[in-house]
């Protein structure tokens, strides 16, 4: 049996109305109850001032505020009615910088795009059954940044094994559809060469 | 939370109650089913997304053609023709069309580097909505495999050129 995901309420902050709609398409089909899509952190946190949220996805590249600053906000605001919420940040840059800098904010879970359902799923699967302590210092509070070391450990990391997985899934391309790409970059090569 | 809170003296920590798995149950998962049937709908939106490629390589040529009638317009097409691959390049990424992302990142860099927007060269711009008209009319998923990776080098060494 699955999980009654009807009783969940969801909120989505992404300025791009069709990533948000490809989000709530995926967690509405799941049977997730209540979803709201906000375009930018400050009426986001607004919503989450006035709503239970369960689970709080956002973008990392949003403007009057970053995703970064609206997470701080959920984290540390006294506003906020739910520092503990889980939070899974989006964004179309994975690198280790950007990835480490979302932690230090107080993000539980990264999503890099390109994203699939599986990935989606398995995020929301990860908040729901292994929920994070969290720690409070003098400069930080939000769920503990360390993972659990097993030194026995010998596969590849958790990161580089996803973007192994998300390269491998591409299929390569067709006779025709290089042939179309292949005259594009003739063109292009005629262009640098003038 | 106090109850469940550890305190060392230089940091504190603290196990919240799972709220979200009381929520939903003791079930095992998302159910599979359901699953499939979220992987089937997000391939229709994938669809959709091809039909936003080819009216946004058009939006962008018809930006192109205003470009030509004053300085004044480059400057605002340039503007907007970098507002619309910005958004593009995003989504690209999301909806399983990384090469229309590549090919983005290659036409805002070429708009963002250029010295002033009224520089702005119709045949850069072309070069790139060229190939997303390509993506677009071939159904190229993916990130265009060896051939499409050739392309987005030669376009980034057009747009370097550039400077």
């Amino acid at each position: 049996m699955g999980y009654a995901l009807d009783q969940l309420r969801v909120l989505i902050v992404d300025p791009n109305t069709h990533i948000r709609e490809l989000l709530r398409t995926i967690l509405q089909t799941v049977g997730a109850g209540k979803i709201d899509l906000i375009s930018d952190g400050v009426a986001g946190f607004e919503s989450y001032c006035v709503h239970e949220y369960d689970v709080v996805f956002t973008d990392s590249e949003m403007d009057p505020i970053s995703g970064l600053d609206f997470v701080e906000l959920i984290r540390t605001s006294s506003k906020s009615p739910n520092p503990y919420v889980p939070i899974v940040m989006l964004s179309a840059y994975s690198d280790e910088e950007r990835v480490k800098l979302a932690r230090d904010h107080g993000v539980t879970e990264f999503l890099a795009k390109p994203f699939t359902v599986d990935i989606v799923l398995k995020r929301l699967e990860a908040v729901i059954e292994s929920p994070r302590t969290f720690v409070r210092t003098d400069s930080y509070f939000g769920p503990d940044r360390r993972r659990i070391a097993n030194p026995s450990y010998a596969g590849n990391e958790r990161r580089k094994t996803t973007l192994r997985e998300v390269s491998l899934s591409r299929q390569d391309i067709s006779k025709q559809q290089q042939a179309a790409l292949s005259q594009d970059k003739s063109v292009i090569d005629a262009l640098a060469r003038d | 939370m106090s109850d469940n809170a550890k305190n060392n003296g230089t940091y504190q920590l603290i196990t919240p109650p799972n709220l979200i798995k009381a929520r939903v149950g003791a079930g095992l998962g998302v159910d599979t089913e359901l699953a499939k049937r979220a992987d089937a709908a997000v391939q229709n939106l994938q669809g959709e997304f091809l039909v936003r490629v080819a009216a946004a390589v058009s939006e962008i040529a018809a930006q192109l053609t205003l470009a030509e009638t004053s300085l004044e317009e480059r400057v605002e097409c340039a503007t907007e023709i970098l507002r619309i691959a910005d958004e593009l390049r995003t989504q690209g990424a999301a909806f399983g069309y990384p090469l229309v992302s590549d090919i983005c990142t290659s036409l805002c860099r070429y708009i963002e580097k250029l010295d002033a927007p009224e520089n702005l060269t119709g045949e850069i711009v072309f070069a790139h909505i060229d190939v997303l008209r390509s993506i677009a009319g071939n159904a190229i998923e993916g990130d265009g495999g060896r051939v499409g990776q050739d392309l987005v080098d030669s376009l980034n060494e057009l747009v370097a050129r550039t400077g």
